[in-house]
Parts: structure tokens; C-alpha cells; sequence
């Protein structure tokens, strides 16, 4: 549905986003995952017409240039930043944006009531957004990208500075657009957001694309082993042949078949009081194309 | 252009929600306005309330010296004795209200004048006709309380009947067959008035004086009044209000991350900022028309024609929308373009009539103002009130506030563009 390819861009001295290629498949959530600076918000500018690429291009089913006002029309963005006007009310600035869309008269206010409905604030559409918590805008921020009804949603950080309840509702709000059949392209630096939401993950740093596939290929490719850890109700008598390391009655074992693992410690000849698999995250993979953590 | 509209509206709705920017553009001005119009020559005192009245007296009598000195004890009049030709001209530049002229023979009106009082001309602006109709009440009043005062007086009385028997044939007022009457009632007044007896005021058939007014056409190239000046000033200061609040607007969209929303959507760069100009330029002519319209209701301000005044209102406010856009790209945050379109506003105020009258001004600066948009606004803005422009007249202000208008906005959205992405 959208692909980008070879999208360059600078500011400057600085290499903002160096060569990076993908494409979204209708329908689904595609995750960039990558630090702060690693070239993600750029990605999506480009993307979605903002900003012109030094070099590459941007097509839009199969057409180039996504800057084009038909294409804009397709595309939704809700940015990092709340950019919503404070002394609008809810109902306003869904109105506004939707107008500048092309929405007028009845449609468009069927959509303010469908994005209100949706933000769930219906019962403060009166109010002005500068009355409204955190939680309120993130959800008017996504609502006044969606009232136009795009065909692919751009989400930049959409839960920086949310509380985790609020975050949970905007989790469910993301999974409920994936179900009706949009398409959504989600910039993150949380790798559980990534492993909860996305499809498919690009992993993004210092302007460079280093990784793309599922989440589950990106572990199996990239990710370390599982690490099992069990403690037994006392010491095992051949400690050997279970493998990983001992210590008193904790055994620590790295795998990447656990399952596997169990029949070795069912047969260590002393019973188990707890057992816990720790799967690689994509934290992990990270920390293997990188060298150093997500968080640094 | 439905874009540009709905992108204007929400910028002329933001304004109108945000009541500290409301005070700069509106509130300040028209305090502005009020007070410095009151201070340098309003209200209060010897200043819009009293009617400036030249007096030319002509006839130098008893009577008229009186009617003279009832006029100048008024508090309603500032008279004061004048020349007929300076009188003239001081009405015809507005300096003066009006001029009245108690013309040769006005003593010698009688207190029995039949149907004719004693003659008073007067000169006055045709337009300036609540000021005509308090002037000739106050003209009567004064008149009749020199009659009365003459009343009190029995030597003045016994003048006056000798007048009024004289007069009463050959004005032909009073009916044959009743002169006899009307002569036995003035020997009983004459009577009475020898006596000695308390006088009182009052008695016969008493005239008021026959007012003859004269138009004389205001020039129109002097302000009326002091309002008339700090009006377009204040207009200026509300402008600036305006043009600031509006290239902080624009800032703050690139800040808190509107602007980019607003490019992401179908809708051009330049259609942005033809919206956001629309804005700033609704609310500026918005503004200058209020303003005006409370000049003209509350400080009787005064337009040459509605043309001129459009075109003027018109040309300033494209002008000031220019501006907004160069303003606009001086600095990053909101705090330094606020700052730098305060400061450089206020210099270009400084030396363009904002803060000093052009009309007071030294000529060195006068010579200066001609690089102040500002000069050129005030200008057409009093061409339009008080100076009375022709269109060609006009021309020049107007021309120049287009040139200003049309460089500073090229200027400011290329800076627009080039920082915009």
C-alpha cells in the first residue's frame, strides 16, 4: 500500500534518516521501533508528504509522491506533539480538522460525533482542550487524525506522557482500527508496544533501518536464547547432565528450545519448587544490532 | 478558498477567546483614545463642552454691550470679541464653532417690536446642526435676559417706551383701531416705571431676536477635535496589537506542532498562510471599523466619504498584514517574536505618528516618518477623517501602505517557506 524507498534525509551535518526502504501491507500494524533521535519522526514526515527526502521516494499505491492532495486525503497523522488548539473546544477542533479535509455539512458532523464517540469524550465536547487531562488529548489528538476517515493512520509516539490506564485505552482504541481494516504505521520506543501492536517492526537507529520482520522472526533472527531458571527442592545428584549452571538449588539454563529443557529436569532426581522461562524481547534484539540497550 | 475561510475563522475565533490579546487590540487602543483626546483638548472644562463662539459687535449700543456680556457670562459659550474676517476664518477651519453678528440698529429694537425682534447673524457649518438650533436657544436666552435686566431699570424703561411709541405707526403692527390701546398701556407703563414703584420684569408683547444664519463651509483641514487624532493613533496601536498577536499565532502553531497537522493535510503552504493573512486581515479592518464607529458615535469623529475611508481602512489593514508575516519569522519562540514585534512597532510608531501627533511633530522627524508604515496609515486615516483627501489625494498613502503591504508579505512567507520545510 505505501512503500518508501531509499528515503534519505539531512538537516545540516546531521544524517537524520540514511536509506531506508520498506512497505506496508494494507491492513496492518507496522511498527518503528528505535531510540530517541534514531530517525523515526522523519520516516513519517516524509511519509506523509511534510517534508520533501533528500533522496528516494514515497509511493502511495503505487503512485510516487505522497505530498499529493489526493494522497493526503488517504493518510491520517496524528504527531508526537498534543497539536491540537487549547481554546477549541473537543468539538471544534474535530470540526476544524475534519473541514480541512473537505468534510462539510451533515458528513462532517457525523464524523464529529463518531470521533467524540470515539475519544470518549462526548460528554466534554463543549469544553475547551485546555480543561482536558492528558489522557483526553492523546485520545483527541488520534480522533482529529481519524475524522476524516484515512486509509492509513501515522501514529508518532502516540502514548508519550500517558498514564498506563490511559495508555490501555488507547492499546484497545489501536486494535479496534486494525480490526475495521486500517492501516497503521507506529513510531515507538517502548518495545512492549511493539510486541503488543505490531504486525511487523523496523528497527530503527541513528537514521538506519537494521532489522525488519515480525516480531517473532525479529526474536528467532536476532533475539538471544530463553533462559530457564529453575529451583529444585534440593540438590540435584548429577548436575552435569542437566547443563547451564548450579548454584546451591537454582539451576540457570539458557536455551532456545525450553520446552525441551523440561524432561532434563523432571529426570534431576529431586523435585522442583519453581520454574520460570524468561523469552528474548526485542530489547534483546536490539541490544544484538546495537551493542547497547533501547533505554541508553 | 474554503480552506483559506475555515482556516481564517479559527484563527479570528482563537483571537476572540484569548482576553489578554483582546486588551491589546481592543481595550488599550480605545482607552488610548479616550484619554489622550481628553487630555490634550476634550472634555472637561473649557475644553468639548464649551462652545467656542466669535462675537462681533457692530452696533456697540447700550443693548448690545449687554446681550454681549449675557453671552460671555454663559457657561455653555466660550465667546469671545473678534473681527468678521477672522471670525469667518476661524469657523471655516474648525477652530471656531460659529460667529455671531449683532448688526448697526440691534439696540434699537424695542421691547414693543411688533412682530420683528432685534437682528442677530449668525455663521455655522450647515452640517453642525445640533450645535446651529443650542446656539440659537442660548442666543434667545441671553437675549431675553438682557430684556429682563432692562425691565429692572426705570431709566432703561422709559427709554424703551419712547422707542417702542415711536415705532409702533410706521411698523404698521398693531391695528388702527387699536394703537390708541396699545399707546395708553405704554403711558401707564411709563406711569408705572415714574412711580417708583418696586420694578418687575415682564410686560407687553415681547420678541425674541430674529437670528439670520449665515453657512459657513468647514474646510475640513484642521482636526475638529483632539479625538479626531488620538482615534487613528489608538487605530495604530490596536493594529499593532493585532499584527503581534497574530505572528505570535503563527509561531505557536510551528511550536506546539499544529502547523505540521495543518501540512499534512490536503491543503497547500501558501493556502496556510493566505488563511492565517485573512485572519489578521478581517480582524485589523474588523478592528479600525469598531474603533471608528465608536469615534463617530461617542466623539462626534467625522468621515470625508466613505470611499476614501474604505480604501484607507483597506490599504492599512493589507499593510499591517505584511507586516505580520515578516514579524512572524524574526525569532523561533513565541517570547522573541512577541519581544521583536513590540520593539521594532514601537519605533516605527515612535517616528510615524503613533505616539507624537504628525501634526506636532518636529520636521526632523517628519522628514524620518516617511520610512514608517505607520506615517503612511495615520495619514490615510486622517485623510479619510479629518483632512479631508480627495481619491487622488489619497492615492499616494494608499499606494505606499500596498508597496509596504505586498514586499513585507513576500518577504516573511519566503522566510515562511524556506523554515517550514
Amino acid at each position: 500500500m505505501l512503500k518508501a524507498i531509499g528515503l534519505t534525509k539531512s538537516f545540516g551535518e546531521t544524517v537524520a534518516v540514511r536509506d531506508v526502504s520498506f512497505a506496508l501491507e494494507r491492513g496492518e500494524i507496522f511498527g518503528l521501533l528505535g531510540p530517541n533521535g534514531a530517525g523515526k519522526t522523519t520516516t513519517i514526515h516524509m511519509l506523509t508528504g511534510v517534508l520533501k527526502p533528500d533522496a528516494g521516494e514515497v509511493c502511495l499505491d503505487g503512485c510516487p509522491d505522497s505530498g499529493r492532495p489526493e494522497a493526503r486525503r488517504l493518510q491520517g497523522l496524528a504527531p508526537q506533539a498534543l497539536a491540537l488548539y487549547e481554546h477549541l473546544t473537543a468539538e471544534e477542533n474535530l470540526a476544524f480538522f475534519g473541514g480541512l479535509y473537505g468534510l462539510s455539512g451533515a458528513r462532517l458532523k457525523e464524523r464529529v460525533h463518531w470521533g467524540l464517540n470515539f475519544a470518549g469524550l462526548t460528554d466534554r465536547r463543549h469544553s475547551r482542550t485546555h480543561t482536558f487531562s492528558g489522557g483526553m488529548l492523546r485520545r483527541l489528538n488520534l480522533a482529529c487524525a481519524l475524522v476524516h476517515e484515512p486509509e492509513i493512520l501515522f501514529l508518532d509516539e502516540p502514548t508519550a506522557g500517558v498514564d498506563p490506564q490511559s495508555r490501555n485505552h488507547l492499546f484497545e482504541c489501536i486494535e479496534a482500527l486494525r480490526a475495521e481494516g486500517l492501516t497503521v504505521l507506529y513510531t515507538t520506543h517502548y518495545m512492549e508496544e511493539a510486541e503488543r501492536l505490531c504486525d511487523r517492526v523496523a528497527v530503527m537507529d541513528e537514521g538506519r533501518l537494521l532489522a525488519l520482520d515480525t516480531v517473532e522472526g525479529l526474536l528467532q533472527r536476532y533475539g538471544a536464547e530463553s533462559i530457564v531458571t529453575a529451583e529444585f527442592l534440593g540438590v540435584p545428584s548429577n548436575p552435569a547432565a542437566l547443563g547451564g549452571s548450579l548454584e546451591g538449588c537454582r539451576l540457570t539454563l539458557a536455551t532456545d528450545r525450553p520446552l525441551e529443557a523440561l524432561p532434563k529436569l523432571a529426570s534431576a532426581g529431586v523435585g522442583l519448587k519453581s520454574l520460570h522461562v524468561e523469552r528474548p524481547t526485542l530489547e534483546s534484539v536490539f541490544l544484538k544490532l546495537t551493542g547497547r540497550s533501547l533505554r541508553d | 478558498m474554503r480552506t483559506i475561510v475555515t482556516m481564517a475563522l479559527k484563527d479570528v475565533k482563537l483571537l476572540c477567546r484569548d482576553r489578554g490579546a483582546l486588551v491589546w487590540v481592543l481595550g488599550f487602543p480605545l482607552v488610548m483614545a479616550v484619554l489622550f483626546g481628553a487630555i490634550f483638548g476634550g472634555m472637561g472644562g473649557d475644553g468639548f463642552s464649551k462652545m467656542s463662539v466669535a462675537l462681533i459687535d457692530r452696533d456697540q449700543s447700550e443693548l448690545s454691550r449687554s446681550f454681549v456680556a449675557e453671552l460671555r457670562k454663559s457657561s455653555a459659550l466660550n465667546a469671545y470679541d473678534s473681527g468678521f474676517t477672522q471670525a469667518r476664518d476661524a469657523v471655516r477651519t474648525g477652530k471656531t464653532v460659529a460667529f455671531v453678528v449683532l448688526p448697526k440698529g440691534f439696540g434699537e429694537s424695542s421691547l414693543w417690536s411688533g412682530s420683528r425682534g432685534p437682528d442677530l447673524e449668525t455663521g455655522i457649518d450647515p452640517s453642525r446642526k445640533a450645535e446651529a438650533a443650542y446656539l440659537q436657544g442660548l442666543l434667545a436666552q441671553a437675549y431675553f435676559a438682557c430684556m429682563s435686566e432692562q425691565m429692572r431699570d426705570p431709566a432703561k424703561m422709559h427709554k424703551q417706551v419712547a422707542r417702542a411709541r415711536a415705532q409702533i405707526s410706521p411698523l404698521g403692527a398693531v391695528a388702527s383701531g387699536q394703537q390708541q390701546d396699545v399707546l395708553a398701556l405704554l403711558s401707564a407703563i411709563d406711569r408705572y416705571y415714574s412711580s417708583g414703584a418696586a420694578p418687575v420684569a415682564g410686560g407687553g408683547e415681547m420678541r425674541g431676536p430674529n437670528i439670520k444664519s449665515t453657512p459657513v463651509f468647514w474646510q475640513q483641514n484642521l482636526p475638529k477635535s483632539a479625538y479626531e487624532i488620538s482615534f487613528p493613533q489608538a487605530i495604530i496601536w490596536a493594529l499593532i496589537g493585532a499584527i503581534t498577536t497574530f505572528s505570535i499565532s503563527l509561531v505557536r502553531e510551528r511550536t506546539r506542532g499544529t502547523l505540521l497537522r495543518l501540512k499534512a493535510a490536503p491543503i497547500s503552504l501558501s493556502q496556510i498562510l493566505a488563511g492565517k493573512g485573512l485572519a489578521c486581515f478581517l480582524t485589523c479592518a474588523g478592528v479600525m471599523a469598531l474603533l471608528l464607529s465608536l469615534g463617530a458615535a461617542a466623539f462626534h469623529i467625522r468621515f470625508v466619504s466613505p470611499l476614501t475611508l474604505a480604501a484607507a481602512l483597506c490599504c492599512t489593514a493589507f499593510s499591517f498584514v505584511g507586516l505580520m508575516m515578516l514579524l512572524s519569522v524574526l525569532g523561533k519562540t513565541e517570547e522573541s517574536v512577541g519581544s521583536a514585534g513590540w520593539g521594532i512597532m514601537m519605533i516605527l510608531s515612535m517616528f510615524g505618528g503613533g505616539m507624537v501627533p504628525m501634526i506636532a511633530m518636529p520636521k526632523w522627524m517628519l522628514s524620518l516618518s516617511v520610512f514608517s508604515p505607520i506615517r503612511w496609515a495615520i495619514l490615510a486615516l486622517e485623510g479619510a477623517i479629518w483632512r479631508g483627501f480627495s481619491p487622488q489625494e489619497m492615492l499616494q498613502p494608499c499606494l505606499v501602505l500596498l508597496g509596504v503591504g505586498l514586499v513585507t508579505f513576500y518577504a516573511g512567507t519566503r522566510v515562511l517557506r524556506a523554515t517550514a520545510g
